[in-house]
């Protein structure tokens, strides 16, 4: 049994210096991950109301094509379409039931305002909010900013109000112990696929 | 009754959860290890040198966060698991292998682990139905087959040296 406490105490002291780490070093840069200073503080061409008690992170990502090429990965975003293009594997851990489409699918290029883009199988959903092709799609609040750099850089944009974390104590538990840190995973993740996607030949 | 070392549930009970709180922390080292680089070898091809470092080192610790504290969250859950099945085991054994021959202990505990981990299961499946889905083989390897594996395992070990345990008293007579 001495061997199983050591093994206890140890590990708990490893949790403990990763998340001493996380909320030293990394969680700052998480939400703004890639993105400038000016990237950070630039209104959007679209405004939504945005709660004051919600953390908006601003990240960012150079992509080496023109925008008319990532616009149909972006334009078929969701579960019940061509998925996120993020770690599927991980969405799939909690039934998520995601497929990332591997083409471009022509029946999914025109999302209209009202639309419903699911989360997951069964899970949660959101209405596209705005969507101007190659230039941007938002989802609730949630918003992918095409900003041309020149006729074959692009940069992507995201920016991302969470959800309201004062509604109770187990909303900001949950917020930053869990949903914060997986959903900078995951949206990093979706705009890295985003990238693949449109940069392939 | 059997002439045995006595040992309180109490203490098979903290011994049962400690042992539950272990095999948590073990998967969940495995898990983080395996996330961390899966992602990290997707992000190295996406992304050029000199962007590379910052997000893996970013997505790293962030997997590794995330991880510890859902680690955590399941230990709590998993020690009242563990902590059950130890007091499980020790009543089986008693009753059912009076001469606490080894082999007949671990064959008891895959019973008792078994059992459990059955009612577990069909408990999990009333409340999550559409949420449990073995759709893909991670699915299925992460939430069930691995963890059976690990619990089955904890309970042969652990069943193995209770039994040991709780045979002194009778070797002990002769």
């Amino acid at each position: 049994m001495k061997r199983v406490n050591n093994y206890i105490n140890y590990t708990l002291i490893f949790y403990t210096l990763i998340v001493i780490i996380y909320w030293g070093f990394i969680r700052s840069q998480n939400n703004n991950w890639g993105a400038t200073s000016v990237e950070i503080n630039m209104k959007f061409p679209i405004t939504e109301n945005i709660a004051s008690n919600r953390i908006v992170s601003t990240r960012a990502i150079n992509i080496n094509v023109s925008r008319e090429k990532i616009w149909p990965w972006i334009a078929q975003t969701g579960q019940n379409r061509g998925g996120f293009n993020s770690y599927y594997w991980l969405e799939n851990l909690f039934a998520a039931k995601m497929v990332n489409a591997d083409s471009i699918h022509p029946e999914w290029q025109n999302p209209k305002v009202g639309d419903t883009v699911y989360y997951g199988k069964n899970e949660g959903y959101a209405f596209v909010s705005f969507a101007k092709p190659n230039e941007y799609y938002s989802l609730g609040g949630w918003t992918f900013l095409l900003q041309k750099i020149d006729s074959a850089n692009t940069r992507l944009i995201v920016r991302y109000p969470s959800m309201e974390i004062k509604q109770s104590k187990f909303t900001t538990a949950y917020y930053y112990a869990l949903f914060e840190p997986l959903h900078f995973i995951m949206e990093s993740g979706m705009m890295m696929g985003i990238k693949q996607k449109a940069e392939r030949k | 009754m059997l002439n045995t070392i006595n040992i309180s549930n109490k203490k098979v009970a903290y011994a049962g959860a400690k042992i539950a709180v272990a095999g948590v922390f073990g998967y969940s080292l495995l898990v983080m290890l395996y996330a961390i680089i899966r992602s990290s070898f997707i992000i190295y091809s996406i992304m050029r040198i000199g962007e590379r470092s910052n997000i893996l080192l970013l997505n790293g610790f962030s997997f590794a966060y995330s991880i510890s504290i859902f680690s955590l969250l399941m230990a709590l859950l998993s020690s009242i698991a563990g902590a059950v099945a130890g007091v499980m085991l020790k009543i089986a054994l008693q009753y059912f292998n009076t001469n606490f021959r080894n082999r007949k202990a671990i064959v008891i505990s895959f019973f008792i682990a078994f059992a459990t981990l059955l009612f577990m299961y069909i408990l999990l499946f009333a409340i999550l139905k559409n949420w449990m889905t073995f759709y893909y083989i991670e699915t299925f390897s992460f939430w069930f087959l691995l963890p059976a594996v690990i619990y089955v395992g904890a309970c042969i070990i652990g069943g193995s040296r209770l039994n040991t345990i709780l045979g002194r008293g009778i070797t002990s007579n002769y």
